[in-house]
């Protein structure tokens, strides 16, 4: 059950360390109507992000080995990735409510 | 022209390099084939390089300078070594 | 300096990019396939479509193909197990200068019919690293660094990489989206894009470095096997010694490596003094290409070598070498690959449509401009609709099929190389409307495929997702129908676009 689950998971998470990342900068934030952070608060949400990301390496190297863990890690993140700047660009509604409960 | 230049100066002076690097590894102990292995890497990282700097740099002299030096110290490796086995 | 950097960079970007972008393309398009080359094989070979068999192989079974070989004096005899992705046996053996492959169906024992193909690991493999011409791999090792300085310079020019990590909008004039497409699939990809290419030059770079072997191997048979010391002396006398059974050998490699049974076994030599078994061991379960090997003495079986473990710099090089062959067993990772290869397709062939696109109002009738366009048609729609019909005639021709001398598997590469030029001539002869028009030939193409699959094999989708070992054709249908319906969308939204600018 776990083995199955386990990279779904661990892609959600990327997926939401990058969101946070997103929402973070001033370029995306504007296009989702929001205002500009100050950089205290936006270093309060580059932190965790970063550590979710870290955080992810970390599991994934522990559970598949060093060199299937990294070379997940990458191909996830870019996945993920990619799935933030589709939604960015076609669902922004979907940011203002989970931008709304972090901020 | 500048292309030629990158593209065939860079190949000759990073294969010169490279044949020099692996002599000279192997020489100071190396096993020949982890030299070449390890070389094989490098390789293309320096051709890369040089062609970049190649297009990146006004004057034209200065890599053709270097490159003509890489070059010959690929073949008076390649000689010695040659002669020395 | 700055400024002029960057420009320079700038124009470097812009003419690697369109001289080696449609030799990239089909590069990264036949690689991308490639990483399912043995599900493709099996869409294209019905014959090979067979449960696996679960019980213990015996390779003295094939003994009598083995006794065969030494008759006809081969130079190898080898016998490849059936794994996950391939359920046939393979035989190969070389006599003279000729390769002879036999599949084999596990179960009987029994070979079975010629498939009349190349299949994908007969044809979209070795296009993808030679173009399957002589000195093809020196176009594919220059291109490998072109797309290495195409990855810096798009770097440097870039500029706002992190700012821009997420941007991707889509609401705005095509070339602002096309740019921002580009620059996604560039910037997200990279990492892949960068140790794809590196990679691949590097497991080809004696090939293409030859210096430093020449500088340290004066006498190029004395060092390939240095670590390994095996001889192999040249088959000198004719002297048939008798064979020690090959599943013993087997039983005591397996004692060797603890529990792992071997993949394939090679007998080189077959019938004479000088011959060797080499026993090859390839583990699926990590990314370091490693086939661990073993030899033996064929008269007693006795082990006569044994591959010393790897120091670091040569896993290293292993390391690089398994990222890129992707042999090991990891459906998630061999899907991302898959993924990130379709993204590098997407970025080269937005770069350029980019190029295009920011010139088209200015210079469309250019006869560069032309060039250029027809140039892009052939080398990313055409590519793909070559492949496509690749496969159609793979399902239309039948078996056995002799045309002006060429055999079936001649005639299906022919309807690929036909096709692919075809495309290039319809890029010259009907700019503006190609783009349309080719998209929805690879729409129309693919959905084909997956019809005469169905016809021709009475595997249709439903079956196919039903049954284990057919979910590899499940698979090329499902994907064929996606990326039909893909083509059919942006086809015809390109000509609804095409209408409305019409009637402005």
């Amino acid at each position: 059950m776990i083995d199955v689950l386990f990279l779904p998971m661990v892609a959600l998470a990327l997926f939401i360390g990058l969101l946070l990342l997103a929402l973070s900068q001033d370029t995306q934030r504007r296009r989702i109507g929001h205002v500009s952070l100050s950089p205290r608060e936006k270093a309060q949400r580059r932190m965790p992000a970063a550590g979710i990301l870290a955080g992810c390496l970390l599991l994934l190297i522990w559970y598949e080995g060093g060199g299937f863990g990294t070379l997940l890690w990458i191909g996830l993140i870019s996945a993920a990735a990619l799935a933030v700047s589709l939604l960015l660009a076609w669902r922004p509604s979907f940011f203002s409510i989970g931008s709304r409960s972090f901020s | 022209m500048r292309t030629a230049f990158a593209v065939g100066g860079g190949y000759l002076a990073a294969s010169g390099a490279f044949g020099s690097f692996c002599t000279l590894s192997v020489v100071a102990g190396m096993r020949r084939s982890e030299a070449v292995a390890l070389g094989t890497m490098l390789v293309f990282v320096l051709y890369l390089i040089l062609i970049l700097w190649v297009f990146a740099v006004g004057a034209l002299w200065r890599p053709c300078f270097v490159f003509m030096l890489m070059i010959a110290v690929g073949y008076i490796t390649a000689f010695y070594s040659g002669s020395g086995s | 300096m700055e400024p002029d950097f960057r420009r320079s960079m700038g124009w470097l970007h812009t003419w690697a990019g369109l001289v080696l972008g449609g030799v990239l393309f089909a590069i990264f398009w036949m690689g991308t396939l490639s990483v399912f080359d043995k599900e493709i094989d099996l869409w294209m070979k019905p014959a090979t479509r067979m449960v696996s068999s679960d019980h213990a192989l015996s390779f003295d079974a094939f003994r009598s193909s083995l006794e065969e070989a030494s008759r006809l004096k081969a130079s190898f005899w080898a016998i490849t197990l059936p794994n996950e992705r391939d359920p046939v046996l393979h035989i190969r053996l070389r006599v003279g200068a000729r390769f002879h492959n036999h599949d084999v169906n596990p179960s009987t024992g029994r070979d079975l019919p010629d498939p009349g193909t190349l299949g994908a690991s007969g044809f979209i493999y070795p296009f993808h690293y030679s173009l399957r011409f002589r000195l093809g791999e020196w176009l594919v090792g220059l291109a490998g660094m072109a797309m290495l300085v195409l990855c810096v310079s798009g770097i440097v020019i870039h500029r706002k990489i992190f700012v821009d990590f997420f941007t991707f909008r889509p609401e705005k004039k095509p070339g602002r989206m096309l740019l921002d497409l580009h620059n996604v699939a560039g910037v997200l990809g990279l990492p892949f894009h960068i140790a794809l290419t590196f990679s691949g030059l590097v497991i080809f770079g004696a090939v293409y470095f030859p210096s430093g072997t020449h500088a340290v191997c004066p006498h190029e048979r004395a060092c390939s096997d240095e670590d390994i010391k095996v001889s192999l002396p040249t088959p000198s006398e004719k002297l048939v010694v008798p064979f020690t059974s090959l599943d013993e050998i087997a039983v005591k490699a397996r004692s060797v490596w603890g529990h792992d049974f071997p993949e394939s076994i090679i007998v080189f030599n077959p019938g004479t003094s000088a011959s060797r078994i080499r026993v090859l061991r390839s583990d699926r379960n990590q990314v370091v290409f490693l086939a661990d090997k073993l030899v033996f003495d064929p008269t007693d079986g006795h082990l006569l070598s044994r591959q010393p473990p790897l120091r670091p710099i040569a896993r290293t090089e292993r390391f690089l070498t398994g990222l890129h062959l992707i042999r090991f067993q990891n459906w998630p990772l061999r899907w991302l690959y898959f993924a990130s290869g379709l993204g590098s397709c997407v970025m080269i062939a937005t770069g350029f449509f980019f190029w295009l696109n920011a010139r088209r109002r200015k210079q469309g009738v250019a006869f560069g401009f032309r060039l250029v366009e027809g140039m892009a048609a052939g080398s990313v729609t055409g590519i793909v609709i070559a492949t496509l019909a690749f496969f159609v005639a793979n399902r239309l021709l039948p078996l056995g099929v002799n045309f002006a001398g060429y055999d079936r598997a001649a005639l299906e590469v022919w309807a690929f190389y036909f096709v692919w030029l075809a495309t290039f001539a319809h890029g010259w002869l009907r700019p503006r409307r190609v783009w349309i028009e080719q998209s929805l030939t690879v729409g129309g193409f693919a959905l084909g495929a997956v019809l005469l699959n169905w016809l021709t094999t009475s595997d249709p989708l439903w079956r196919t997702f039903l049954l284990r070992y057919l979910w590899p054709v499940a698979g090329m249908d499902t994907l064929l129908l996606l990326g039909g319906g893909v083509a059919f969308w942006t086809g015809s939204s390109l000509a609804r676009r095409a209408r409305e600018t019409a009637y402005d």
